[in-house]
């Protein structure tokens, strides 16, 4: 893929295809019950998907639908308990953590069916959706799609793909593990028992075949997909889903008021740079550490705040990590986890977000919080990111893994008078959460209706 | 089909029992030796006979018919069914008797010169499981029949002088005779052995030389087939000679060999025993007789047994663990005896994988080549019943039967404690596809034997702090694991007025701390509170913690309070105490006398009690089903005070006579869960009835952490309950 390719949306608003009109009425008089579903809670785990999710139940509350937020969980966060697999958080009466520890990682499928079933089952007949959308089935498994078609026939499934877990058995990063001689991770653009035996040479390539079929036979009873990208549905389009049943609908947050920009000195370089995510090998955080590092050498000094924990991570990568900030040390620094609520205050003291991921990405939640502060992005030029930031409109393009494109770029933003405040300005307006509730509850409403009209695709993006 | 009639007169004609006829009479056509018999043309039974033909050219016979409840029929028709399918017609009985004496002397009258072959037909005819046992005792026309015909035919032979039993019940006879045949137990007619019965037995019997005898004497031994009578009780041992019948009498300073000894005996005297093949019978009938050693390692072939463990709960069965390496196929049965009990284990066992008994062997040379790679499922686990009736100190083992050969392995079993059931569950694999009937033939009723031999737990009440004389309501604050103290608890009720005319009972049970006793003597002084400090060091959960105290318990009125709950706030006793005054206010249909729980929550506000309902499934079905677990609180908004199938032995205000009564008979349960329902089923088979408040919430933690134990221990204990639960109530218990 070309890391010069043009983004794939026009670049101007008026261009765009004309939006769903929100919020249809729906062919119900009453709201719809909506069960929505992710695979943790954003106050154990507060990841993008468990993120977007939430937000969108609150949005679907507030705009008058009833909802349950079904979160699983397992023992990283709760412990089981005796006689039900529900739990709860808080005082909150619409919100239930379901404890799913028993999960194959591998197929996407659930062991325990003995003990999930009788509790999902009886919060369906209890809850009685009318919508139950789906934001993953990890954890849940992907067999529970089953279970909710039978035990609510007239309900209509949604399901928003957030990553490509379904697609690549390697967490869904569609990235090749380490391998030869320099221990090279390489982008992976299609998933075949073949290909993916070569990544994994334990498990025999037929393993790959009954996996994709499995959970294929699984999707195949999900009303309507959702792709928070092009990029992704393309993806998903050339897994072999439907085109038909998966159309783009883009993720969006809660309206923030943005962060003010850097004061700077007169004739002061826009030289702060931030990082924000988990520090894992997919991230390209060491990319950015080695860029800055290469930048020194060049007699510059650009600042790099390093925000997020490495968690769970190996030893090895620690060690690189550690190697990393010793090689740039002075101007990058690590300042650990972040809440969510702290973004702005982060936001403030940064004029450029870098986010050089060697992996394809989806709809990153960190260029939206980026473009909702208006601050110009650096992404690696693939996938999901490619296509959220245009290069040279709102943000600039560097090629994957290559810590010296990333310097020439970084370099180029620092010194190009003008380039800062021009991507600043061309930043368009994130999607807020009341407009995707609307949204979402069009899309509803349509699935609900007895005569369903035909899908436009594309129609719901940014 | 046509009949023949035959040309028949019966002589005589006696009842052995309620099921079997003896005939004897001359006959114009040969009988069957097994056939099947019809009375009237309905009713079928068993036939065998047998015949000979005297001097004269008549032919006789003796014939036995066994036909269910034959006593009680007068049939007009009798007819065999010979060889070729033909209907042999007899003629129709008169004058049936019931003394086997008048048979005898019939005999005796028409045939003295037959007594011999007479005698081989009656031990043949009713010798074999077809001819039933008949009944027991010395009175026992069979024994008065086999006796009475001994005693008229058989001659006295030489005599017995040592005897001495095998560990299996089979016997070893040395002494003399002139006539005693010889050889292996397959060529050899049966021996007669007259002590308070008179029972058949195959044997194998070789002659040796004695200096002694005369020349036409020998010496002898034979080993009876057993289960045979107690030595001292034998008083002839009747064997057939080329002649005819004789019999060895018992020499009066016989000597009765300790058991065990006589296997050692007889393999002493092997040496001396005369001609190959009765020698070889003798040595094989021993090798076949376990004395209480191994001999598994002995074998030739490649095979090898060992035991992890096993476990006896007498009157209900066995278990066995162990593995078993024969890579060649050589064993045909495995079988558990002892006890008098038989039963065969690797018809029905669970094999598993024990790659370290593949390692362990793989430079055996007797294995050498003869093991797979990733063939390792040399493990089992058995269950065998026990009849009733098999003596309590028993003792047991395995007998391997080979081509050529029997080997042994002694089963030493463990007795049924806590330990050794909670190692027997954890070694069965739960994902074996006969886990049903393994649990309801052998883990259900072996546990259930097991915990109702267990004595009652034993309590000794220590009073500490203020003194009631009569104590409003009695607390019972089991203590099962291993917390230090129970101040929250005590200082929560220290803090509420409703507990002040209270008395606590703390009851520690097995495994609590040392110090337990003292910090709540230092609690019970500090609020001034009523304590009762109950000690049931042998009550090994709450349950068995709350029976051992009930007893000291003095007030009406019983609170079950698990230390987990943690009241929030004050007066819910109050409101507990009004629900049971004014049941039929708040819900519940009759006046019965009531258990009434609160709502329980988790430390997540998630409902973790809120009455236990009795759900009917598809097919009538009952589930009980705790209502609205794990989901918010806030969906107990609008319920209101109602009657449950079950409330929570967590928390619940009772009165002491009602719980006495339901604890009566407990439950016996491995898991908490079902002995908490079980108890309230128990209290409403009782008379009580349940009930649940949703407005008094009191929260109920698990300080212990559920994931300690193993996990597939506990998926065991859950199917046996399951399977106890289903047997008392004929409804389960929802996952």
């Amino acid at each position: 893929m070309s890391r010069r390719r043009l983004p794939l949306l026009p670049a101007t608003q008026a261009a765009r295809p004309a939006p769903r009109q929100p919020a249809r009425p729906l062919v119900a008089a009453r709201p719809p019950r909506v069960l929505l579903i992710a695979h943790n809670h954003p106050s154990l785990h507060p990841g993008g998907t468990e993120i977007f999710a939430h937000e969108l139940f609150g949005g679907l509350k507030a705009a008058g639908a009833e909802c349950l937020f079904l979160a699983c969980t397992n023992d990283i966060h709760r412990a089981p308990r005796p006689g039900t697999g529900f739990q709860t958080l808080g005082r909150s009466a619409d919100e239930v953590l379901l404890w799913a520890g028993h999960f194959d990682h591998f197929h996407q499928s659930q062991i325990d069916l003995h003990g999930l079933v009788p509790d999902l089952s009886n919060l369906l007949r209890a809850f009685r959706p009318d919508i139950v959308h789906v934001h993953h089935t990890l954890l849940l498994g992907v067999e529970m799609l089953f279970l909710i078609r039978r035990v609510c026939p007239d309900a209509k499934i949604v399901y928003t793909l957030h990553d490509y877990y379904p697609i690549c058995a390697n967490d869904g990063q569609m990235v090749t593990p380490p391998r030869g001689e320099g221990g090279t991770r390489t982008l992976c653009t299609k998933a075949s028992p073949d290909a993916c035996h070569r990544c994994f040479p334990d498990r025999p390539a037929d393993q790959f075949l009954l996996r994709e079929k499995h959970i294929k036979a699984m999707f195949g009873l999900v009303d309507r997909f959702l792709a928070p990208s092009r990029f992704l549905r393309d993806r998903y389009v050339a897994w072999g889903l439907d085109p038909a049943r998966i159309e783009v609908m883009a993720n969006s947050r809660p309206s923030v008021e943005p962060a003010p920009s850097r004061d700077l000195a007169p004739g002061a370089a826009r030289d702060a740079f931030a990082y924000f995510g988990n520090l894992n090998p997919f991230k390209g955080v060491t990319v950015a550490l080695d860029a800055v590092a290469r930048m020194v050498r060049q007699g510059l000094s650009p600042s790099l705040a390093v925000h997020g924990g490495s968690l769970y991570q190996t030893p090895e990568f620690r060690q690189r990590l550690a190697d990393g900030f010793e090689a740039a040390r002075g101007l990058a620094t690590a300042h650990g986890p972040y809440r969510p609520q702290e973004m702005p205050a982060l936001m403030a003291a940064a004029d450029w977000v870098v986010m050089p991921s060697i992996w394809w990405e989806n709809a990153p939640l960190v260029i939206q919080e980026a473009f909702q502060h208006r601050r110009p992005v650096i992404v690696s030029g693939i996938g999901g990111m490619a296509e959220a930031v245009r290069d040279g409109v709102d943000g600039l393009h560097v090629r994957p893994n290559d810590p010296a494109d990333l310097a020439r770029v970084m370099t180029r933003a620092l010194t190009e008078p003008g380039l800062w405040e021009r991507l600043s300005a061309n930043i368009p307006a994130v999607r807020p959460t009341e407009e995707a509730a609307s949204l979402h509850l069009a899309l509803y409403g349509e699935l609900l209706s007895p005569a369903p009209s035909a899908l436009i695709q594309g129609n719901r993006t940014r | 089909m046509k009949d023949r009639s035959t040309k028949a007169d019966i002589t005589a004609a006696v009842l052995l029992d309620e099921d079997t006829l003896m005939l004897f009479g001359a006959i114009d056509q040969p009988l069957p030796a097994d056939s099947v018999v019809m009375l009237d043309g309905m009713i079928d039974g068993r036939f065998r006979g047998g015949c000979w033909t005297d001097g004269a050219g008549e032919r006789w016979f003796l014939g036995a018919i066994r036909v269910a409840g034959l006593a009680h029929m007068r049939p007009s028709r009798i007819e065999i069914e010979d060889a070729q399918g033909k209907h042999l017609l007899l003629p129709r009985l008169s004058n049936v008797r019931t003394n086997p004496a008048h048979l005898v002397a019939a005999l005796r009258e028409v045939q003295p010169q037959s007594l011999d072959t007479a005698l081989d037909v009656a031990v043949t005819l009713l010798s074999g499981p077809a001819m039933g046992e008949g009944e027991a005792g010395e009175g026992h026309r069979r024994t008065r029949l086999l006796s009475g015909l001994a005693q008229e035919a058989s001659r006295p032979d030489g005599f017995a002088e040592v005897l001495g039993r095998f560990r299996d019940g089979a016997l070893m006879v040395q002494g003399w005779s002139h006539g005693f045949p010889a050889g292996a137990s397959h060529v050899l007619p049966p021996v007669l052995v007259e002590a308070e019965e008179v029972r058949p037995h195959a044997i194998a019997a070789a002659p040796f030389h004695r200096p002694d005898l005369p020349d036409d004497a020998a010496g002898l031994l034979t080993v009876l087939e057993g289960p045979v009578a107690a030595p001292d009780t034998i008083r002839r041992i009747h064997f057939r000679a080329a002649d005819g019948w004789r019999h060895l009498a018992i020499f009066e300073h016989r000597q009765l060999l300790a058991d065990g000894v006589a296997s050692a005996h007889a393999r002493d005297m092997l040496g001396q025993l005369q001609g190959d093949a009765p020698r070889r019978g003798i040595a094989a009938a021993i090798a076949a007789r376990y004395n209480g050693v191994e001999t598994v390692s002995q074998i030739q072939a490649p095979v090898r047994m060992g035991l992890d463990m096993a476990v006896r709960v007498p009157g209900a069965g066995l278990f066995v663990c162990g593995w078993l390496l024969d890579p060649t196929q050589a064993v045909r049965a495995v079988t558990v005896k002892g006890g008098g009990m038989t039963a065969r284990l690797d018809a029905d066992w669970s094999r598993l994988a024990r790659k370290d008994v593949s390692d362990a062997f793989a430079h055996d040379p007797l294995f050498a080549g003869r093991l797979l790679p990733g063939n390792d499922g040399h493990g089992f686990t058995a269950f065998a019943r026990e009849p009733a009736g098999i003596a309590a100190d028993a003792e047991f083992h395995l007998e391997l039967t080979l081509a050529d050969g029997i080997a042994f392995l002694p089963l030493p079993c463990q007795p049924p404690t806590g330990d050794s059931l909670r190692r027997m569950l954890g070694a069965v694999n739960p994902d074996s596809p006969s886990i049903d009937r393994v649990v309801s033939t052998h883990l259900g009723p072996m546990l259930r034997t097991a915990a109702s031999a267990k004595a009652a737990p034993s309590s000794v009440l220590h009073p500490m702090g203020r003194v009631l004389k009569t104590p409003r309501v009695s607390v019972i604050l089991p203590v099962c694991d291993g917390r230090e103290d129970v101040d929250l608890n005590i200082a929560r009720m220290a803090n509420d007025p409703d507990f002040a005319e209270a008395e606590i009972l703390v009851v520690a049970g097995a495994g609590t701390h040392e110090r337990l006793a003292g910090m709540v003597r230092q609690a019970a002084g500090f609020y001034r509170l009523a304590v009762g400090f109950v000690a049931a060091p042998t009550a090994a959960d709450p349950f068995e913690a709350m029976a051992a105290s009930l007893p000291h318990a003095r007030a009406d009125r019983v609170l079950l309070l698990s230390p987990s709950v943690l009241p929030t706030e004050r007066g819910w006793l109050s409101a507990l105490e009004r629900a049971i005054r004014k049941p039929n206010a708040v819900g519940s249909a009759a006046l019965a006398p009531v258990m009434v729980s609160p709502t329980l929550l988790y430390e997540d506000h998630s409902v973790r009690f809120a009455g236990i309902v009795a759900v009917e499934g598809s097919g009538g079905a009952v589930t009980y089903e705790r209502r609205f677990a794990g989901y918010p609180r806030d969906w107990l908004k609008d319920q209101e005070a109602s009657a449950v199938d079950a409330a929570s032995a967590d928390c619940a205000l009772l009165p002491r006579e009602l719980l006495m009564r339901a604890m009566a008979d407990g439950g016996r349960y491995l898991g908490l869960e079902p002995k908490g329902l079980d108890l309230c089923l128990r209290v409403r088979a009782a008379g009580g009835s349940c009930l649940w408040l949703p407005k008094v919430r009191l929260v109920a933690v698990d300080e212990q952490s559920r994931n300690a134990r193993d996990p597939r221990l506990e998926r065991m204990s859950a199917l046996v309950d399951d399977w106890s639960f289903a047997e008392r109530w004929k409804a389960s218990i929802a996952a």
